[in-house]
Parts: C-alpha cells; sequence; structure tokens
C-alpha cells in the first residue's frame, strides 16, 4: 500500500522529517517539552501531531496556542514556587520583603504583589537571585557592598569584579 | 541564462502559511531557536512572508520535493526548507546557517 493511501484522513501526511511514518494526533503521558529555561510535563491530553515512526512532533497554530498556554501556566506555577519558598527561607532569618526588593532594585510591594497574585510570571532572573539569596543570605550584605562600592564619583567596575571574587 | 525557480510557486507557499493551521514546523527545531512555539510560527510565517524568487536555493528530491532558501533576517543568514502539500506547508529547517549558502543567482548569504 502506498503512503499516500495509507493516508485515512487530511490531518495526516507523511513525515517530513523522516520520510517514513504517517503523522496523526497523538495525545499521549510522558512527554515533554522546552520551554524558557526549565523542562516541562506536557499535557497527556494534548493532541500533538506526532510521527509514528521517527516520533517527530508538528506543531501548528492550534497545537502551539495550547501547549504554549498549558506550559506558560506550569511556568509561572514553578517560578512563583521557587520566589514562595525563598522569600519563606529569608523571612526565617528576619530578612525582609522590603530590604530584598531595596537590595535588588525592586519597587517596594513588588515580591508581595509576586506572590500574591497570579498575573505576573517572576523571571528567571529574580527567581534565582532570590533562591541564591535564600541560599546563602550573606549575599544580602555582599550586594549591598556591591551597590556602594558602585557609587561615588570614580566608580570601578573591574575592581568591584575582583572584591566579589575574594568576598565570594 | 535563466536563473532556476522554486518547484513550489511563492504565491501558493505564503497564500497557503498564512491560512489558520496552514503552516507545520517540528517541535524540537522551533524549541531549539525560539522562547515558545506561538513566537517560532510567527517568525516562520513572517520569513515566509518576506521570501522572494532572490532567496531561493535549490529544489531537493529528499522524501518529497522541496525547496531551499537562503535569507537574512535581521542581518543573519538562515537556512530554510519547505514542502507544500495540497493545504499546508511543511517547514522542515528554520534555522540560522551554518556556513556560507550560494542562492541559484549566485549571491552568497553568509551565517
Amino acid at each position: 500500500m502506498s503512503v499516500r493511501t495509507k493516508l485515512a484522513s487530511k490531518k495526516e501526511f507523511r513525515c517530513a522529517e523522516c520520510g517514513k511514518g504517517i503523522v496523526r494526533p497523538i495525545a499521549v503521558g510522558g512527554r515533554q517539552a522546552n520551554y524558557r529555561t526549565l523542562t516541562l510535563p506536557v499535557p497527556a491530553a494534548l493532541e500533538i501531531p506526532t510521527c509514528g515512526n521517527c516520533g517527530t512532533e508538528w506543531i501548528n497554530d492550534s497545537v502551539a496556542r495550547k501547549l504554549d498556554t498549558a506550559l506558560e501556566k506550569e511556568f509561572r506555577s514553578r517560578m512563583r514556587e521557587l520566589v514562595t519558598v525563598s522569600l519563606a527561607r529569608l523571612s526565617e532569618l528576619s530578612i525582609s520583603k522590603a530590604s530584598v526588593e531595596r537590595v535588588l532594585g525592586l519597587s517596594q510591594g513588588y515580591l508581595s504583589h509576586l506572590t500574591t497574585t497570579g498575573d505576573k510570571t517572576p523571571s528567571e532572573a529574580l527567581a534565582s537571585d532570590l533562591a541564591l539569596l535564600a541560599q546563602d543570605p550573606q549575599r544580602i550584605r555582599t550586594i549591598e557592598t556591591l551597590w556602594k562600592k558602585l557609587s561615588g564619583s570614580k566608580p570601578d567596575p573591574a575592581g568591584v569584579l575582583g572584591w566579589l571574587s575574594t568576598a565570594a | 541564462m535563466v536563473p532556476k525557480k522554486p518547484f513550489f510557486p511563492l504565491l501558493d507557499v505564503k497564500r497557503t502559511a498564512q491560512r489558520k493551521d496552514g503552516l507545520l514546523l517540528s517541535r524540537t527545531k522551533a524549541e531549539a531557536s525560539f522562547p515558545n512555539l506561538t513566537e517560532a510560527l510567527a517568525a516562520a510565517r513572517s520569513m515566509i512572508e518576506s521570501l522572494t524568487e532572490k532567496d531561493f536555493v535549490e529544489t531537493k528530491q529528499q522524501w518529497d520535493l522541496c525547496d531551499v532558501y537562503a535569507v537574512v533576517i535581521a542581518k543573519q543568514g538562515w537556512y530554510v526548507k519547505l514542502t507544500l502539500l495540497p493545504d499546508r506547508v511543511i517547514l522542515i529547517s528554520f534555522h540560522l546557517l551554518e556556513r556560507p549558502l550560494r542562492t541559484a543567482r549566485g549571491h552568497e548569504v553568509k551565517p
């Protein structure tokens, strides 16, 4: 039977990656997708046109929209969780959100807003900064000193980098 | 000498790619070059819309016939390989050039 006669529906086509398999919409668990900096699970119920031979997944508008929405939701949830546990750890050490906001140059109230409402996605940069501060709160003092060294009439960024390597 | 032309007429490729679900690209390749899939499809559509016969490199016989283009986007050369089905464009390759590529009209596109 030729590939063309095997194509049972208009949604199916021969895979352009391997040239052997038929691409059909498939919904299955255990799939993963890279989204920004994370690898996240793909919802098991989401149908993605997939080659039965090489497994290549072919994305169109409908699939992209559904997959991006699901991945963004999961990404946001994980970043918020990381921010929340990092701030809780800092709070246990009597380090307030306000002092963290000050040292990271954030607007006052920003971190509270981030953790109490779901309308913003914490960036990877912010979430990882907070995790590093929670892991070693001394870094807050280090950053405060860093900003002092960069202030004044004769800042020395190269010297600051040298100081940081000895302070670490 | 008359320059070689794409096997798939560009007008048909563009018209088909503009339709909803009229353009497909592989997820892993899209993830490699773009932050998310929606942006990858938007960039691919924009690229296809900008294609001209000057960008055409060659027609290849793989499993299906496909047209190869070398296109410059934001001063960077991109490799494009596509095939046209009756109701959709399959974008087989869409990534930064790894080496210089000469178009059918003799113009060299650099990475």
